[in-house]
C-alpha cells in the first residue's frame, strides 16, 4: 500500500515538481505562521504584563503621594481647630470664657461625661491585608494560558452538561 | 559542483561563528573571569535599594486632639545633565525658598560627572513653594516652546522628591513635654525622645526592580505607633496662658505648673516657662544646649522651701510623733546639730498647736518636729514620699534631685533640722507634686505618667494606674489635708477659690550660693489640692527669682487660685454645696 502511493508520488514528481514544491513552501508557510501568532501572542501578553508592572510602580507612587496627603491634611486640619486658634475664633464671635458667675449646673440623669479617646478600631473588625496584586500579574504566561485551557474545559463541560 | 562547495562553505562558516558565540556566551555567564563583575554591574542597574521608612507615630492628647502629626514637604535637588539656565534656577530658587542664590548657583552651574550628577540644593521645602516653582517651570517651559527667540528662562533640571517632617500644629503648647523630632531623624527631650522606638516604627530596606515584569507588591510597613498623651490640651493652654502672665508680670525668670489626678498620677498639665516651638526647635540653642532645663519639671531640682513642711507634718502624724493638739512653745530660734533655726520673720510665735505651725509657716517648729521623728524616720518617710529618687515618669531627662542621708559624707545633723523646712534638700517640681499627691490621695501615690494609650498595629493599649507607695495612712492624709484647708481658710490665703474647699501650702524658698543663702532672690511655690472631700486634682506652682515680691504667699497663691478657677470649669467639678447636694440623697 506505502509502496504503492509512494510510487504514485514519483511518477507524478517528473510530471509536475511544483506540487511537492508548494507542499513543503506551504508546511513551512503554516509553520512560521503558527511561529509568527506564538511570538505575537507574547509580545501582547509580554506588552501588556510590562505596562501593567509600570501602572503598578504608578499607582504605588500615587498611594505614598496620597498618604503624605493625608497626613499633610490631618496636620492641617489640627493646625486649624489648635486651641489658640478655636480659642479667637470664639472670642471673634462674641463669645467670653465661662467663669464661676455665668455657669449653672444642671443634674442630669445617665448623663455620661467625656471618655478619653479610643483610636483603634474597634476589636473584631476586618482589617484589610494581603497582597494588592490580582492572582494573575503573579502568574507566567504559560501558567496563564494552562488557566485559561483549564477554565474553557470546564465550562464547555459545563455547557455539555446542560 | 563549484556552487554546492561555495554554500558548503558559506554554511560552516556560519556554523562555526554560530559555535564561537556559544562558546564566548557560556564563558561569560558560567566561567569567564569577569562573571561575578558582569553580575553585580547587572544587579546595579537592575533596580534599587531603597528604605521605606515608616510615617512617624502621631501624638493626640487625652481627648484626641493631634499634638504632633507629620506633614508633606519637599527636598529640591537638580538633575545637571538636563540643567540649561543655572542662573535662571539659581534666581527662581532663591526667590521662593529664600535660599542664597550664589550657593544655588554655585550648585546648579556644576558639570555633570559620575559622582555628582544629582545634586542636592535644598530640603524642607513647604508644598506651596514647591507648587510656585513647579508652575513657574511649566509656565517657563509652554513659553519655551512657542518663542523661537532663544533667551527665555528655563527651570529644567530641577526635580522635587517628597518625604514626610514632623509637625506640631499646636505651636509651642506643651512642647516642655513633646520635646522634638530632630531633621537627622532623632527625638530629643519629652516624649519624643522616651517613646522614641516606638513611635518611629521599623524602616525597612525594599528591592525596586527596573524591569516592570519584576515588580513586587511593596511590603505594607506599619506606620509608627501613635501615642495619647494624659494632657488635656485645653488645661495645657489655661495654664501655660496663666503661667506666661504670671511669669511676665512677677519678673520671674521661669517658671512651672503641674496639675495632676492624684487618683490615677496622670499628669493633666506640665506647663513650663521658657519653652521652645518645636516646628523651628533650632531657633531655641540654649535650651537645647542644656544651659537652660528642657523640661524644668522634670529636669531642674531645686530647694523646695516651706512647702515641704506639709512632708515633715504628714510624716509626724503619721508616725505619732505629733498629734493635732500638742502644742509647741515657739520662742524664735531652736539649735539643731550647732545651727541655729530661726522662723521665717525672725519672730518668736508663742504657744502654737500643729494648725499654728503649718498657718505661719514657723521654720522652729517643723525643725522641732524633725527632732522628735529623729534622722532615721525623718529620712525613711521622706524616701517613702519619693525624695531623692527619680519618679519614673515616662518622660526623658528626669533628675533625681538629692536627699542626703545620715551616712552622707555632706550630711550633718543640723540637716534634718533644714531639711524639715525645705532647705538643703532639692526637688524636682514633679517630685513635689507626687509627694503632695500623697496626701490628696489617702496616702497613695501612684506612679506619675504622660502616657495614656498607645496605639500599634490596630490595638489600644491604655496601661492601668500603678500604686507605687503608701508612705503614710489613709486617716494620716486626710487629716493633713482638712489641716492644711483650714490653715488657708484662717489665713484668708489669695490661694482660696469661691466655692471650693482647697487645701494647699506655700513655699518661700532662699537659693544656696557657694558662699551660702547670700541671695536676696527667692524660688516662690504653691502646693494645693481639692475639693478637700475628694481631691481629683493637685497643682503645684513655681516661680523662679520673682522680682515682684520674695514671698509665695504673695506670688504663687493667686496663681495658683487662677488656676483652679478655670480647672475645675474644665475639668466639670461643680462648686462643693451643688456638687455635695446632689450626691446626698
Amino acid at each position: 500500500m506505502i509502496k504503492a502511493a509512494r510510487d504514485t508520488l514519483l511518477q507524478a514528481y517528473p510530471n509536475a515538481p511544483w506540487r511537492s514544491q508548494v507542499q513543503v513552501i506551504g508546511v513551512f508557510a503554516v509553520g512560521l505562521v503558527t511561529i509568527a501568532m506564538l511570538a505575537g501572542l507574547y509580545l501582547v501578553v509580554s506588552v501588556q504584563a510590562a505596562t501593567l508592572g509600570r501602572e503598578i510602580q504608578d499607582i504605588q507612587t500615587d498611594i505614598l503621594e496620597v498618604q503624605r496627603q493625608n497626613a499633610s491634611l490631618a496636620t492641617r486640619l489640627a493646625e486649624l481647630t489648635s486651641a489658640a486658634v478655636m480659642e479667637n475664633r470664639a472670642l471673634d464671635l462674641g463669645f467670653l470664657p465661662a467663669t464661676d458667675y455665668t455657669r449653672e449646673y444642671l443634674p442630669v440623669p445617665g448623663y455620661v461625661p467625656r471618655q478619653p479617646v479610643v483610636l483603634a478600631p474597634p476589636p473584631g473588625m476586618a482589617v484589610a491585608s494581603g497582597t494588592a496584586f490580582p492572582l494573575e500579574l503573579n502568574q507566567t504566561l504559560f501558567e496563564w494560558l494552562a488557566e485559561r485551557v483549564r477554565s474553557a474545559n470546564f465550562e464547555s463541560a459545563q455547557d455539555a452538561g446542560e | 559542483m563549484i556552487q554546492h562547495w561555495r554554500l558548503s562553505t558559506i554554511a560552516l562558516s556560519f556554523t562555526v561563528a554560530g559555535l564561537m558565540i556559544l562558546v564566548k556566551l557560556a564563558e561569560i555567564q558560567v566561567a569567564g573571569p569577569d562573571r561575578d563583575y558582569l553580575l553585580r554591574q547587572s544587579d546595579l542597574y537592575s533596580g534599587t535599594w531603597i528604605t521605606v521608612y515608616p510615617s512617624r507615630g502621631h501624638i493626640y492628647d487625652r481627648w484626641g486632639n493631634l499634638l504632633a502629626g507629620n506633614v508633606a514637604v519637599y527636598q529640591i535637588g537638580l538633575d545637571l545633565q538636563a540643567v540649561t539656565d543655572p542662573a535662571g534656577i539659581a534666581y527662581a530658587v532663591s526667590l521662593i525658598t529664600g535660599d542664597e542664590y550664589d550657593r544655588v548657583y554655585r550648585i546648579a552651574s556644576q558639570d555633570p560627572s559620575p559622582e555628582v550628577r544629582f545634586p542636592i540644593v535644598t530640603d524642607y521645602v513647604p508644598y506651596d513653594q514647591v507648587q510656585q516653582l513647579d508652575n513657574l517651570r511649566r509656565t517657563l517651559a509652554s513659553l519655551e516652546n512657542r518663542s523661537e527667540k532663544q533667551p527665555i528662562k528655563s527651570l529644567h533640571g530641577l526635580i522635587f522628591t517628597p518625604h514626610l517632617t514632623r509637625s506640631y500644629p499646636e505651636g509651642d503648647l506643651g512642647s516642655n513635654v513633646l520635646g522634638f523630632f530632630s531633621r537627622n531623624g532623632q527625638g530629643y527631650f519629652g516624649v519624643e525622645e522616651q517613646y522614641d522606638e516606638l513611635l518611629s516604627g521599623k524602616p525597612t530596606r525594599v528591592w525596586v526592580p527596573e524591569d516592570p515584569y519584576l515588580v513586587e507588591d511593596l511590603p505594607d510597613i506599619p506606620p509608627g505607633a501613635d501615642i495619647v498623651l494624659t494632657i488635656d490640651r485645653e488645661i495645657q493652654e489655661m495654664v501655660e496662658d496663666i503661667l506666661d502672665n504670671a511669669v511676665t508680670r512677677n519678673g520671674a525668670e521661669a517658671g512651672t505648673i503641674i496639675v495632676l489626678d492624684p487618683r490615677t498620677g496622670e499628669i493633666l498639665s506640665m506647663a513650663t516657662f521658657p519653652r521652645i516651638d518645636p516646628n523651628e526647635y533650632w531657633e531655641s540653642g540654649e535650651m537645647i544646649s542644656g544651659t537652660t532645663p528642657f523640661n524644668p519639671a522634670v529636669s531642674n531640682a531645686y530647694e523646695p522651701g516651706s512647702v515641704y513642711k506639709i512632708l515633715t507634718m504628714a510624716a509626724a502624724l503619721d508616725d505619732g510623733a505629733v498629734d493635732l493638739d500638742t502644742i509647741f512653745r515657739d520662742e524664735g530660734r531652736i539649735e539643731v546639730g550647732g545651727a541655729v533655726i530661726r522662723n521665717w520673720n525672725l519672730g518668736a510665735w508663742g504657744e502654737q498647736d500643729m494648725l499654728g505651725c503649718l498657718q505661719h509657716s514657723l521654720n522652729v517648729c517643723l525643725a522641732w518636729i524633725a527632732t522628735r521623728l529623729g534622722p532615721g524616720t525623718f529620712y525613711d518617710y521622706m524616701s517613702d514620699f519619693g525624695l531623692g529618687h527619680a519618679t519614673g515618669v515616662d518622660l526623658a531627662g528626669e533628675v533625681p534631685g538629692r536627699l542626703k542621708l545620715p551616712g552622707d559624707w555632706d550630711w550633718y545633723p543640723a540637716d534634718l533640722a533644714t531639711n524639715s523646712f525645705g532647705q538643703g534638700v532639692s526637688v524636682t517640681p514633679l517630685q513635689m507634686a507626687i509627694a503632695a499627691a500623697a496626701l490628696a490621695n489617702d496616702g497613695e501615690i501612684m506612679a506619675p505618667r504622660i502616657l495614656r494609650s498607645l496605639v500599634n498595629n490596630g490595638h489600644q493599649y491604655n496601661p492601668p494606674p500603678q500604686l507605687i507607695a503608701t508612705p503614710i495612712e489613709a486617716e494620716t492624709a486626710r487629716t493633713i489635708t482638712m489641716l492644711l484647708a483650714a490653715s488657708l481658710e484662717n489665713e484668708a490665703s489669695t490661694a482660696l477659690v469661691p466655692g471650693y474647699r482647697l487645701a494647699g501650702k506655700t513655699g518661700t524658698a532662699e537659693i544656696p550660693t557657694p558662699f551660702g543663702y547670700t541671695s536676696n532672690v527667692t524660688n516662690v511655690s504653691f502646693v494645693g489640692w481639692g475639693p478637700v472631700d475628694d481631691p481629683q486634682f493637685v497643682v503645684y506652682v513655681w516661680l523662679e527669682k520673682p522680682t515682684s515680691s520674695i514671698w509665695g504667699s504673695i506670688v504663687a497663691a493667686p496663681i495658683f487660685s487662677a488656676v483652679v478657677e478655670r480647672l475645675v470649669l474644665l475639668m466639670n467639678i461643680p462648686p462643693d454645696d451643688i456638687r455635695l447636694g446632689a450626691a446626698a440623697p
